[in-house]
């Protein structure tokens, strides 16, 4: 792979970052990322329907997550339902999205510890 | 029922999420709801669903719009010649339809400035099946008291007034004599004052009142409501001003049937005046039809009454009955034809102009096939190249909007100030908010238009498989529809050259017609004598003030240097003005009541003819001999002579004018006819009568000055002459003669030269177009005309199959537009004057015109197409 500049696609959202970050462990679909984000942020973060298949429609075109092809038992599943995992270059862009909180936040902190001014 | 709302939020997201992922969405949805616990966590989801749906669908549709005009700006940059071509062709056309929509919406749409128009009507007399005439002053009074179903009637007339006011010079303006109610009647409320009273409009009223108009009232009189009230001096004499006029008024009977109105006195008729008889028919009567009354209700009733008055004096009518025509008819039907075939005009236009930017992109069209067979086989949605599509068109259009548009602004200014004046409301011409409006629905319109074509095509190819297309040609149903476009636009530009072939035939045909007398070289100008040396106790004194001041002032100008002569007349013959007189055949007055129809009477000084150029046919002209106390003389035209006297003993014999009891006068000439209401009207009967000689003073006249060089270059000495004689007395309307004569035809002139730059518009539109599609035909098909030559054909033979594929759209299209002219130009019969409206030299010369132009359009492609070389062109094989 060509080597990936994840700066062109930051900041992301809030709700775009999270889907990253929720497909980190796994592949899922929509309803499974839905959850899985609402999971991690104690239910603060509520993915709607219409803002997450955009951000997917977004995130596929830009190859930053995929289709996957394995399916469980289609007995168990609903055929219109797909599976999605994070590509290569998703992986970066969510690592450079997450370094770049951390310094935000470093710096917010290294800010805040200074004496307050009278 | 919740998975069909469900599904039916989903379509407000744009296509391109909603193809790929609604099944999904619906999925995802279904199991959020069966997770939700209770109702209330239900419909939490819901509301916070639909909020979602409603705030991503329209960001989305945004993002999608301008990632499309990105790339529709790149691809129209990337062909920047064709894009200027389909630019430039529709903002000429944008631009004629808001010009002309500005116009017609102006002079025809929006309804004339008074309250309930449509109540407004003109009362014309009409006796024994003539013309619509005036009405006599009985005739007026008589209606006006006896009459039902009518709120007002009305009768107006033309006067003028010189003002003596204070420091400023003297200044003669227009003014109208009016009956006391006109305000009410318009419906108009003053600005100041009030309106005439019944008493003033009196004979022999105590008060003389006139109201004025805003215009004066600030020029004049420093926009002072104190003037009001106040006495002001006109013409020498006190006149109390009661009322002045609100500001913007477009007092339009005063504008269209005389030279609009300055102020306004009360008519105090006399009943009893000679001039107040009722075959006097010089007044101008509108009513007010009364709520519930209709024009056919209103002429049933005055024609009735008419029928009493016809009764009560035989002598006076004859199968009279009464006209109205609403005022919307009188004001803006004369030039209503002519604007509309202009709409019209534009209308093709813009038709011509779409159908050559759809040719142009259907063109653009084929030459993308591969990319958009591509691009549809990498999953691109048809509905999302459409959109693509028309977000190109939509530029195209919004670019030719705002190229046409912003001249078009100017040149409505510029017509508002400068356009013909025969065009009523002129003035009120604007780019305003309906007109915006207007263009706004013209760009989308023709955005829709000219984008379906290749839309239309281009959906088709992205059903077909991806297929290697570089080395293929087009289908022929490419061509076909690219030809049904050419042949439409050679068809429309067939049609507006046959139009305004016609239109500019007839113009020459009128330019053509002999006025019956020289107006070159001629200045003319109004000198309206007022003021103490008029003021005499009897009207011979003052006929022979009036007759001592104008012999002085015209022996004056002609002892000019460079003048040849001069004359004076009340009428300018085609200067617009009307006076109509019956005419008696002395001795025949009671056999025959067919005998005395009315004439127009001219009084005129000595010197008039010779001024001009009016040839004596028989006996002798009008001069010095006949005098104030002589014996009564006049001279007629010709027409009249032959059909009052077939004998062609019309010298020696007697006429009276006006009243059947006027004295006689003694024909002693006769002169050739001329035109006096209009190029094209035939001359009717016609007198001139010394101004000696007539019983009221005539001592507003036009004089002609003949000149030497041009008559301009004398304006400077009359004035010093005129001035010289008596200071107080107003010069105005100064003009040359064939100023006057050329606006007779200022209408025609207008819509001939319009139309004319339409239909040269639509035919280099219409070549243009072929040009290139024929153009593109040859390029593309160049492996083929290749294999031809390689087989044996020579360039002559390849010339001749291109031209043939060009010229047979351009032949049908010739045959449609003669077809639908054959059936149509007949809407053209009143602006058409001395050639058929199927006028074959017309026809034929349009017809020839086309075809030529486009064998030439046709032939330079084809010649191209002749010199290509086959080795080097299938070296490649």
């Amino acid at each position: 792979m060509a080597t990936f500049d994840p700066t062109p696609y930051q900041p992301l959202t809030p709700a775009m970052f999270q889907v990253l970050v929720s497909l980190a462990d796994g592949e899922k679909h929509g309803y499974g990322i839905i959850k899985e984000v609402a999971r991690r942020t104690d239910g603060e973060v509520r993915l709607r329907t219409a803002t997450l298949y955009t951000v997917i429609k977004r995130f596929v075109d830009a190859d930053l997550i995929e289709e996957t092809d394995e399916r469980p038992d289609p007995a168990l599943d609903d055929e219109r339902r797909r599976y999605y995992r994070l590509t290569d270059r998703g992986w970066a862009l969510a690592e450079a999205e997450a370094a770049r909180l951390e310094e935000v936040l470093r710096q917010a902190r290294a800010h805040l510890s200074r004496p307050r001014r009278a | 029922m919740q998975r069909r709302a469900f599904r039916w939020l989903v379509r407000l997201l744009p296509e391109e999420v909603r193809g790929l992922y609604a099944g999904e969405m619906e999925s995802t949805f279904e199991l959020e709801r069966r997770h939700s616990t209770g109702r209330l966590s239900l419909l939490g989801l819901w509301a916070a669903t639909i909020a979602d749906i409603l705030r991503t669908a329209p960001a989305e549709h945004l993002d999608i719009l301008s990632r499309d005009a990105r790339y529709a700006l790149r691809s129209l940059w990337g062909h920047r010649a064709q894009t200027a071509a389909v630019v430039l062709t529709l903002a000429v056309a944008i631009g004629a339809n808001v010009v002309l929509f500005a116009v017609v919406d102006a002079v025809l749409l929006e309804p004339l400035p008074y309250r309930e128009p449509q109540q407004l009507v003109r009362v014309g007399e009409i006796n024994r099946g003539e013309e619509p005439s005036n009405l006599g002053f009985l005739t007026f009074d008589d209606l006006r008291q006896r009459v039902r179903g009518l709120s007002h009637l009305v009768a107006v007339s033309a006067s003028t007034a010189t003002l003596t006011e204070g420091e400023l010079a003297a200044e003669r303006v227009n003014a109208m004599r009016v009956s006391h109610d006109y305000f009410e009647m318009l419906g108009v409320q003053l600005a100041h004052g009030r309106p005439f009273t019944e008493q003033e409009d009196r004979p022999g009223a105590a008060r003389r009142v006139v109201i004025l108009s805003h215009e004066l009232f600030a020029r004049r009189f420093g926009a002072d409501p104190g003037v009001v009230g106040r006495s002001i001096d006109i013409s020498g004499v006190a006149y109390q001003v009661v009322g002045v006029a609100p500001p913007g008024l477009r007092d339009l009977v005063a504008e269209r049937l005389y030279r609009g109105a300055q102020l306004w006195y009360p008519l105090g008729y006399d009943p009893t005046a000679s001039y107040a008889c009722r075959s006097c028919r010089h007044l101008s009567v509108f009513a007010r039809l009364a709520p519930g009354f209709d024009p056919k209700d209103g002429e049933r009733e005055l024609s009735r009454r008419m029928g009493a008055l016809e009764q009560e004096h035989p002598e006076e009518y004859e199968e009279a009955r009464v006209a109205l025509t609403s005022l919307d008819d009188l004001f803006l039907g004369p030039v209503r034809p002519a604007l509309l075939v202009l709409w019209g005009g534009v209308a093709l236009l813009l038709l011509v102009a779409c159908a050559n930017a759809a040719n142009v992109l259907l063109v653009r069209a084929s030459e993308r096939e591969h990319e958009v067979r591509v691009r549809a086989a990498l999953g691109v949605t048809p509905v999302r190249l459409a959109r693509q599509l028309m977000t190109e068109s939509a530029i195209l259009a919004v670019l030719a909007g705002v190229c046409g548009v912003v001249p078009a602004w100017i040149l409505v200014r510029a017509l508002a100030v400068a356009g013909p004046t025969e065009l009523p409301r002129l003035a009120e011409i604007a780019v305003d908010g309906r007109v915006a409006v207007a263009a706004l629905l013209l760009v989308l319109a023709s955005s829709v238009l000219f984008g379906l074509a290749p839309l239309r095509h281009l959906a088709a190819r992205t059903l077909s498989a991806v297929q290697p297309a570089a080395r293929s040609t087009p289908g022929a149903d490419t061509w076909r529809l690219r030809a049904a476009l050419m042949a439409s636009s050679v068809a429309l530009a067939a049609l507006l050259l046959i139009g305004s072939g016609l239109l500019v035939r007839s113009l020459g045909a009128l330019l053509e017609i002999d006025p019956g007398f020289d107006s070159s070289s001629a200045l003319t100008l109004q000198l309206w004598g007022s003021g103490e040396r008029f003021r005499k106790e009897h009207p011979e004194e003052q006929v022979a003030a009036a007759v001592a001041f104008y012999d002085e002032v015209l022996d004056g100008i002609e002892a000019l240097p460079g003048v040849l002569s001069a004359a004076g007349v009340s009428t300018l013959p085609l200067g617009g003005g009307v006076d109509g007189y019956s005419v008696h055949v002395v001795g025949r007055e009671t056999d025959d009541p067919e005998q005395a129809p009315s004439a127009d009477r001219f009084v005129v000084t000595p010197h008039f003819f010779e001024t001009f150029g009016i040839p004596l046919e028989a006996g002798r002209l009008l001069d010095e001999r006949d005098r104030q106390n002589g014996e009564l003389t006049m001279v007629v035209n010709r027409t009249a002579a032959d059909e009052l006297f077939p004998g062609g003993d019309a010298i020696g014999r007697q006429l009276r004018l006006g009243p059947r009891e006027a004295d006689a006068r003694t024909i002693v000439g006769v002169v050739a006819d001329i035109r006096h209401h209009g190029l094209d009207l035939p001359p009717g009967y016609q007198v001139y009568v010394p101004q000696a000689q007539w019983p009221w003073a005539e001592t507003f006249l036009t004089l002609v000055v003949r000149t030497e060089g041009a008559p301009l270059s004398q304006v400077a000495a009359v004035r010093a002459l005129i001035r010289g004689i008596d200071p107080a007395q107003p010069i105005s309307d100064v003009k040359t003669y064939e100023e006057i004569v050329r606006s007779v035809t200022a209408t025609r002139r207008f819509a001939a030269r319009l139309l004319s730059a339409f239909a040269g518009c639509a035919l280099l539109i219409a070549l243009v177009g072929l040009y290139g599609a024929v153009g593109v035909y040859a390029r593309q098909h160049r492996r083929e005309i290749s294999l031809r030559m390689a087989l044996g054909a020579d360039a002559a033979s390849v010339r001749r199959l291109v031209v043939r594929r060009g010229m047979t759209p351009v032949l049908l299209g010739i045959a449609l537009g003669v077809a639908v002219a054959l059936a149509s130009t007949s809407t053209l019969r009143s602006l058409v004057y001395g050639v058929g409206t199927l006028d074959p030299v017309v026809f034929v010369g349009s017809i020839s015109l086309l075809a030529l132009a486009a064998l030439v359009a046709c032939w330079i492609p084809a010649w191209r197409a002749g010199r290509i070389d086959p080795g080097v062109e299938l070296k490649g094989e």
